[in-house]
């Protein structure tokens, strides 16, 4: 990919280093490369969309903040997504229904009201992402936040432990029960016999 | 006789082991020795194939919804930010 000017794009970690200096352009060029993203997997979090949107913007301003003590051991991505999700469990954890809801709790999605056939996916795909994304606001935030950043959002585990601040084996062990407890909230729509 | 116990026995620590590491093994970080203990196992046993199979395709589920359109917000994140940001020193030293 190229620019309009025809050179390749700076990468992040240059980016970085030009925003450190002062360079308000090289960071404004940051939000726009992160910003969309960051506030889909805040969404998929189970914020809403003003609350995503709040929240994306605290976040690039602490990072704004931050940038002189950022050290670079990890990318400015998962950087950026600790700084965001550390935020979003804060918030969520501030609301009266959530934290305090265990897998035992948890209710059986069954009537789902939202699902839209798309014009690509199947009918029955589509059903499934509907009670998938109606399971998923169910969980407890700490096995939701590794079930939307591995499985959902597509990042590596050691990309997604770092960015909750988890060891690799506690992150694998939450995610699993996550995996688990969404199948269990899910099972009329996983049987398979 | 023995051999049938031993099977017994076998079957019993797979029916434990295989659950627990069902994610492991759909994420590809189980050794070679271990992907045959499970497949062994779901190969015999119809609760742990649907296990398997269910994680499957809740895991193709989750990676479905990751496609769905998202509201663009980056300009009006920028704005916010430039608009607060603005009159500050390039950084809080
Ligand atoms: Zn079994």
């Amino acid at each position: 990919m190229t620019d309009v000017s025809g050179h390749p794009p700076a990468s992040d970690q240059t980016l970085v280093r030009r925003a450190r200096d002062g360079d308000m352009a090289a960071f404004e060029e940051l939000v726009m490369r992160h910003a969309d993203r960051l506030f889909a997997s805040l969404r998929r979090f189970g914020l809403d969309d003003a609350e995503a949107q709040e929240v994306a913007q605290e976040t690039f301003l602490r990072a704004w903040r931050g940038l002189v003590g950022f050290e670079e051991r990890s990318s400015f991505f998962t950087w950026l997504y600790r700084i965001g999700f550390n935020e979003a469990q804060r918030r969520l954890a501030r609301r009266p229904a959530a934290g305090g809801v265990v897998s035992s709790e948890l209710h059986p999605v069954e009537g789902i009201e939202d699902s839209r056939p798309g014009p690509s996916a199947s009918a029955e795909t589509e059903e499934l992402r509907a009670a998938l994304a109606k399971a998923l606001r169910e969980l407890p935030a700490e096995l939701r936040a590794p079930v939307v950043l591995r499985d959902v959002e597509g990042l590596s585990t050691r990309q997604s432990a770092a960015i909750l601040e988890l060891g690799e084996a506690a992150f694998k062990s939450r995610l699993h029960r996550g995996r688990m407890a969404l199948r269990g909230l899910l099972a009329p729509w996983l049987a398979t016999s | 006789m023995l051999r049938r116990a031993v099977h017994r026995i076998r079957f019993g620590h797979d029916h434990g082991w295989v659950p627990a590491h069902a994610s492991d093994y759909l994420d590809g970080d189980l050794g070679p020795r271990e992907i045959v203990r499970v497949q062994r196992h779901v190969a015999e046993c119809a609760e742990c194939r649907e296990l398997v199979r269910g994680l499957q395709t809740l895991l193709y589920g989750l990676g479905t919804l990751r496609g769905e359109p998202s509201e663009r917000v980056a300009g009006t994140v920028l704005a916010s930010v430039r608009s607060r940001l603005r009159g500050l020193p390039p950084t809080e030293r």
